[in-house]
């Protein structure tokens, strides 16, 4: 099982957000779409950082009450983790839980082409579990 | 073997951080931040469970009331209606609960008590661990 592989289910779609966008603006976007993250690019397509969930959350600690107008730039996370559609599950699955990340965007060459998010990962490893079970059980069923 | 809630329990620790109902949302999101975690059971007394509140309600929250937000308490944005899970429950059991309901935390209960909480990436961390293990037996 490959990155690509999850792609092929989920889609290509990235959601990036320009660097001057408010936390606010972010929020209600993160929102409408029922995401946790976002890709920070200021032409669509290369990756300047990304921002999450947590940014937020860390974000209202140190920001408070002005946290909805501080720009997205300020928040984001420069060093950006990507994976590229070859890597395996596993792989990602490894580097998400060292690094303590949720989200990877997925590279190919010098294009972003997708994004993986935990949640992703998860129902990925669910399908293969269901589906290794289907097969014990018709393998079970044969040999009776 | 078939991998539980129990085992994760064990490596993690049967610990888990509690705020309470009255407490505002910048205290919590100062909560998070200091301990690096992603969610915490809401509680009066640190026994009953009242809700659950995380990262993802500071997220959504922010949109919907803005400024007002730091000094709102965490019962007027927690989810109060917490879907649980048991140490006994595998694995797979929680990775559908996960999936389906589309949540990262499970707050973990043994008969009435709470025990514990799980996230998402205790689940994937398990889920890697067990397939090396698998891998290096096999391989």
């Amino acid at each position: 099982m490959k990155v690509a592989d999850i792609l092929k289910t989920k889609g290509s779609a990235v959601k990036t957000v320009r660097p001057d966008e408010t936390a606010l603006e972010l929020s209600e976007q993160l929102r409408a779409e029922r995401i946790g993250a976002a890709i920070v690019s200021a032409d669509g397509s290369s990756i300047d950082g990304i921002i999450s969930e947590r940014d937020l959350a860390y974000g209202l600690a140190a920001h408070a009450s002005r946290l909805p107008t501080v720009v997205v730039e300020r928040l984001m996370t420069k060093v950006v983790v990507v994976c590229s559609p070859d890597d395996t599950i596993n792989e990602v699955m490894s580097v998400m839980t060292r690094e303590r990340i949720r989200h990877l965007p997925v590279k190919q060459g010098n294009h972003l082409v997708g994004i993986i998010s935990i949640g992703d990962v998860l129902k990925n490893r669910l399908s293969e579990v269901q589906l290794e079970a289907e097969v014990l059980r018709d393998y079970a069923r044969v040999r009776r | 073997m078939v991998m539980t809630v129990a085992n994760i329990l064990k490596i993690k620790g049967r610990v888990y951080k509690t705020i309470k109902p009255n407490e505002s949302m910048r205290e919590f999101a100062q909560h998070l931040k200091d301990e690096r975690i992603g969610a915490m059971i809401v509680t009066h007394d640190g026994a009953v469970l009242e809700g659950i509140i995380s990262e993802r309600d500071i997220a959504y929250g922010l949109a919907k009331h803005g400024e007002k937000l730091p000094g709102m308490k965490v019962s007027e944005l927690m989810t109060k209606v917490v879907v649980v899970c048991t140490p006994e429950d595998s694995i797979d059991d929680v990775m559908n609960l996960m999936t389906q309901r589309r949540f990262r935390h499970l707050p973990v209960k043994d008969s009435d008590q709470l025990v514990g909480i799980i996230s998402m990436g205790d689940v994937v961390k398990a889920h890697l661990t067990n397939r090396l293990m698998a891998a290096r037996l096999s391989g």
